[in-house]
């Protein structure tokens, strides 16, 4: 029941958020994050994001992870020039950022090296984050680290994927969401894989389906095929309840303040948080119904038949047609022990 | 065997129909062993857990009360596999899983053999009862206590690696 609140909550606020930016930017890029909320609400409120570079001219053709690999080819300019944004007011008359905060400031606003992941608070606050690193990459550590006034505030981590293709996947997803006209698919939002804030987080891109949609479990698998570790998803019987009166343990949205009314507040508090909640679902189902997109490419950051290659289908098909018959004495030691 | 014959045949079987019986293994015992000897990885073993699993289902068949009649059966399979393997008796080797099989290329027989060998248990589970037991997500996530989008997610990072190792 907790986590069904929990899960409507988040769908529900990240559906706001999602209208709010939208009508913000006239895109639906600038995401609010899903996880992660201590990092982004401080530092990515109203901060515009850079859409991430194409990897392949835009929104045709293969995305894999070799497009990744030969984007990456090219050198970053963040990390070959030291100098690269020392002008700006992220950084101290040193040129070094003087806190984790002005390095996720500067990303957020200037992009993503196409070698960090995502950026997360340990503990909460700003001064002690983490930065996770794609493959946990040496040498762009010390990269990061030397660009810092105090390295220490930082501790990194190895991921698996960049921001870029994180955004990129999120971007997709909502688009396929928007053309299919998806009612099934309740939040899209950039996370940390089972909420785990520690070392041990892996970016992801956290997606929110209801199976109550006839559609919901037949996404469910389309965007775990196409993208796989990419996406963590929370599949479930999830509605966004915005029922009203049944707070004593009802599939409802938890309620603030707590179930029950009391006594001469009860009118007002009804109007308090009906109103909003009421508002709050609307948005997020008209966010919805805008936010549709059908491209959807290739599965886990890779190919599929690259280069002839056994694909993910010929390796189920390969399972599928290699079943064992059992030998027919089975069947006749069954009958005598009937 | 699709789910309306498996239906009708348990609840044949549940009448009294013995015919019925044969119709559910014919239908049923091709997936359930390559389940088992996949989950195992010894023969024999596989063959004793079909035959309890087959026993269990003519002594008490699920009724029409269980939803996914399919998923009831893999799971006492499973279940049954499970005991066996917690018994600790040792594996027969991987060359063990090689035996006459539907019309298929040895060749391509030997490699999945081996690339599944190299999924870890859980994955291995997760991939057969998916492609040779024919389960539903749904069902799948219910066979193996999980949620959906957790069956989902561990699935088809089974079947990234098993592509990685049938290309290596």
């Amino acid at each position: 029941m907790e986590k069904f609140a929990r899960t409507a909550l988040t769908a529900l606020v990240l559906g706001l958020a999602l209208v709010v930016g939208a009508a913000a930017e006239g895109t639906i890029e600038n995401l609010p994050q899903s996880k992660g909320a201590a990092v982004n609400a401080a530092a990515g409120e109203g901060t515009p994001v850079p859409t991430p570079t194409p990897i392949d001219g835009g929104m045709s053709g293969t995305w894999d992870a070799e497009s990744w690999a030969d984007a990456q080819t090219e050198e970053d300019p963040w990390l070959a020039d030291p100098s690269y944004g020392a002008e700006r007011t992220f950084t101290d008359e040193n040129g070094l950022f003087p806190s984790g905060q002005a390095l996720y400031d500067y990303w957020q606003s200037e992009g993503w090296p196409e070698t960090v992941g995502d950026v997360w608070s340990a503990d909460g606050t700003m001064d002690n984050l983490i930065v996770a690193v794609v493959d946990g990459d040496q040498a762009v550590i010390d990269g990061i680290r030397a660009r810092m006034a105090d390295p220490d505030c930082l501790t990194f981590t190895a991921c698996k994927y960049s921001h870029a293709q994180l955004e990129q996947t999120m971007s997709e997803i909502e688009t396929a969401v928007k053309e299919n006209k998806l009612k099934c698919i309740l939040s899209v939002g950039m996370g940390v894989r089972d909420n785990d804030f520690t070392v041990n987080g892996q970016p992801c891109v956290h997606v929110t389906i209801s199976t109550l949609q006839p559609d919901g479990e037949e996404w469910a698998e389309k965007l775990a095929a196409q993208y796989g570790g990419l996406v963590e998803l929370e599949v479930g019987d999830i509605t966004l309840s915005v029922s009203m009166g049944d707070t004593l343990g009802g599939n409802n949205m938890p309620i603030p303040g707590g179930g029950r009314e009391d006594g001469a507040l009860s009118g007002l508090s009804w109007v308090l948080w009906a109103f909003p909640v009421v508002v709050l679902a609307g948005l997020c189902l008209l966010g919805l119904a805008l936010n549709r997109r059908a491209v959807l490419r290739t599965a886990d950051g890779r190919s599929v038949t690259a280069g002839g290659k056994v694909g993910r289908a010929q390796a189920e098909a390969m399972v599928r047609s290699t079943a064992l018959r059992p030998d027919r004495d089975n069947w006749d030691a069954i009958q005598k022990k009937l | 065997m699709t789910d309306g014959e498996l239906r009708t045949a348990l609840a044949d079987l549940r009448a009294g129909d013995r015919e019925a019986f044969e119709r559910l293994y014919a239908g049923m015992s091709t997936p359930v062993y390559t389940v088992l000897l996949r989950m195992t990885g010894g023969r024999q073993t596989a063959e004793d857990l079909l035959q309890e699993t087959f026993l269990r289902l003519y002594r008490d068949p699920p009724g029409p009360e269980v939803r996914s009649p399919r998923a009831w059966i893999f799971k006492m399979a499973r279940n049954l596999a499970l005991d066996e393997l917690r018994a600790e008796r040792p594996a027969e080797p991987l060359d063990a899983l090689e035996r006459p099989a539907p019309a298929d290329d040895p060749e391509t027989r030997l490699d999945v053999a081996a690339a599944l060998a190299r999924l870890g248990p859980e994955d291995r589970q997760l991939v057969t009862l998916r492609l040779n037991g024919g389960l539903k997500f749904r069902e799948l996530a219910q066979v193996l206590d999980l949620p959906l989008g957790t069956a989902l997610g561990r699935y088809y990072a089974a079947v990234g690696r098993l592509r990685d190792y049938l290309n290596q």
